[in-house]
């Protein structure tokens, strides 16, 4: 070791200082292996399972034989609760094994990696250089050459699919879905039939998504009654149809038979589903807000993180921003990492025409490919007038068209927000900076938005049928 | 990119046991490593609890290309870059920050480290990182090279830049 080496050793043994981590013994194995086990709801049926039958093993004599009866009351219990509560095929089917640590499948060519390297180089909000694409899936239709690639991100918790279809003069999509999402169903479609390619003897439409392990064959139903199978590859599949050919169902199989509904929005369902009936959460304000201001932004305070240095500016098209701040609400149930780009813009000539006065307030989403999208601008001075202390805008950025990200702002009124889907679930959103974020299956619309001041008091509630 | 083993053994399959000997033996070097990305020390312990959580569960795809212990270390930088949630420039700000307020007793006020400890954590993410591996970990550049998916030579040459930026603070005059 150098005299450079063993300086810096000093130096950094110095900062490691006394915070017993250095020296502490490993913590209980078991604990690891408990979290390992945990499903995305926290229960831990192995766990349970294995302390009840502990009891059941250690009961003795008369007393012994009443907690015997009580412990197989509980077993019974909880062989149900496996059942039902944690759906039997949640716990069958939600592994994506081979998408553990990285994609599976064949290292895609070369020519494949630069091409998505060279876009993603141009993404202040990029997946990082190491990243590396792996072919999932490929189908070939009328002579046109079809090829799923898929890639993990963040330590492997997001699985992304990236679509490249040869032979055609096309662009390519791509679409990401977090591994919690992932497991809360069998099968997940990102993209269905809403992107077309045209290509010789007509235009084909295009869906794909994952399937849990498990799920042998997607098996779509179309609108002119005709079914169409198409096996799971590496936990994914592609399905490739007429564009005349809609599609009317989807299903997961199994190789024993078992099958799974898969909820979808198809493009002719949008803006037909804006019925508010199973929306849960309150209706009626019970306060009226009169805060109205931000006020680390009104302050210019540095919250979050600075706009990357050299990357181009957002201008929301209607003059130059003058203070840009980015900040990353916390990821909570199925949300993305997600950026968003808040500061102030002084209206240009352009703006001006538009008929906006004084320095603007804008915000927007900034997604993995560094395209902002959604937010919008209002007033500094007035952009949260009073009884409205929460803007929000919503939109599809994550690539797949079944997957809506909602963005939105709240005034220093706000304490929580809480978002209630059409399917009977209740998400509270976390607060960063006064912002939120959160993605929803578009199978989850309409939501309510609802935010509540620091007593719990409604201050804010609507409905919001999605992006459509 | 071609594996090298850290010890000289090769596992070619992660199973529990295997799993477990490294998360017992490298227990505090995982902690150290954690504690100077996140920043926080009881965030640190609940990355590493949280990486061998993974590991354990996503073992199946270990295929054995690589040494186990390198894998295992991707996965605790990974997840704590991920607990610190920030790309680059926002890392380097958030540690700052976070360094910068710790008034606490686990951070010796002596002025030289005050200096080393600001001048650490403005440098860039991977500079910091090939620091924290080759220092905290004791690895070889090898086996950094493998964890953060580099080439040895740039762990060298992020090294010798990382030494560049602290030779002042370090007393660089009598450094060769």
């Amino acid at each position: 070791m150098s005299r450079r080496d063993e300086m810096l050793l000093e130096g950094l043994e110095e900062l490691a200082v006394e915070t017993g981590l250095g020296s502490m013994p490993a913590p209980d194995w078991e604990d690891v292996l408990a979290r390992s086990r945990l499903g995305s709801n926290g229960f831990d049926a192995t766990q349970a399972r294995r302390v009840v039958l502990r009891e059941w093993r250690g009961a003795r004599g008369p007393a012994g034989r009443i907690r015997r009866s009580v412990v197989l009351v509980v077993l019974i219990g909880l062989l149900l609760i496996t059942v039902f509560a944690t759906p039997l095929g949640g716990a069958i089917y939600d592994r994506f094994e081979s998408w553990l640590g990285t994609a599976p499948g064949e290292l895609a060519p070369k020519a494949e990696q630069d091409a998505f390297r060279r876009v993603n180089g141009l993404a202040p909000f990029a997946f990082p250089p190491s990243t590396v694409l792996h072919e999932v899936s490929s189908t070939s239709v009328g002579g046109v050459a079809y090829r799923l690639l898929g890639f993990t991100a963040d330590a492997g918790e997001r699985f992304c699919l990236r679509l490249v279809v040869e032979g055609a003069a096309t662009p390519i999509v791509f679409a990401c879905s977090r591994r919690q999402t992932l497991e809360r169903g069998p099968v997940v479609a990102l993209e269905v039939g809403e992107y077309t390619v045209d290509v010789p003897g007509g235009a084909h439409r295009i869906s794909f998504g994952f399937a849990a392990d498990g799920i042998v064959n997607i098996e779509a139903e179309l609108s002119d009654g005709s079914i169409k199978r198409t096996p799971v590859e590496h936990n994914t599949f592609l399905l490739i149809t007429r564009r005349e050919e809609r599609l009317a169902a989807l299903t997961g199989e199994t190789a024993r038979g078992r099958r799974f509904a898969v909820r979808f929005v198809a493009p002719a369902e949008v803006g037909q589903t804006e019925s508010s009936a199973g929306v849960g959460g309150p209706t009626r304000t019970e306060r009226v807000s009169g805060v109205g201001r931000i006020g680390w932004i009104d302050r210019r305070v540095n919250n979050g993180a600075a706009y990357p240095v050299g990357a181009q500016k957002p201008s929301w098209g209607i003059g130059e921003a003058t203070w840009l701040r980015v900040v990353r609400p916390p990821a909570a149930l199925s949300t993305e990492p997600i950026a968003i780009v808040v500061g102030t813009v002084e209206p240009t000539l352009l703006g001006v025409i538009g008929r906006l006065k004084g320095t603007q307030l804008c915000y927007a989403l900034v997604n993995t490919a560094g395209v902002p999208g959604g937010g919008g601008c209002s007033p500094l001075d007035d952009g949260f007038r009073a009884g409205t202390p929460l803007v929000f805008s919503s939109s599809m950025e994550t690539g797949s068209a079944q997957i809506e990200t909602l963005i939105g702002l709240v005034d220093d009124d706000v304490a929580s927000v809480r978002i209630y889907t059409a399917d009977g679930a209740m998400l509270s959103l976390g607060l960063t900076h006064n912002m939120f974020a959160v993605q929803l299956g578009r199978a989850s619309f309409p939501i309510r938005v609802v935010a509540h001041d620091v007593q719990g008091r409604v201050v804010y509630t609507k409905l919001n049928p999605g992006a459509g | 990119m071609r594996c090298t083993s850290f010890d000289g053994r090769q596992v070619d399959r992660a199973d529990l046991g295997a799993i477990e000997r490294v998360y017992r033996s490298r227990y505090g070097q995982f902690c150290r490593v954690s504690l100077m990305i996140v920043g926080d020390p009881s965030s640190a312990a609940d990355v590493v609890q949280e990486a061998f959580a993974r590991a354990v569960r996503g073992r199946a795809s270990f295929r054995g290309d690589c040494p186990l212990e390198a894998w295992l270390w991707r996965i605790v930088v990974n997840v704590a870059r991920e607990t610190a949630r920030a790309p680059r420039w926002e890392q380097e700000q958030v540690n700052v920050e976070v360094l910068e307020a710790s008034g606490e007793p686990d951070w010796r006020p002596d002025a030289r480290n005050e200096a080393v400890r600001r001048h650490v954590a403005r440098l860039p993410e991977r500079q910091r990182l090939v620091l924290f591996l080759r220092y905290y970990a004791d690895l070889e550049y090898e086996s950094i090279a493998e964890i953060l998916d580099i080439r040895v030579g740039t762990v060298g040459a992020t090294l010798n830049r990382a030494h560049a930026s602290l030779r002042d603070v370090l007393g660089g005059a009598s450094v060769s």
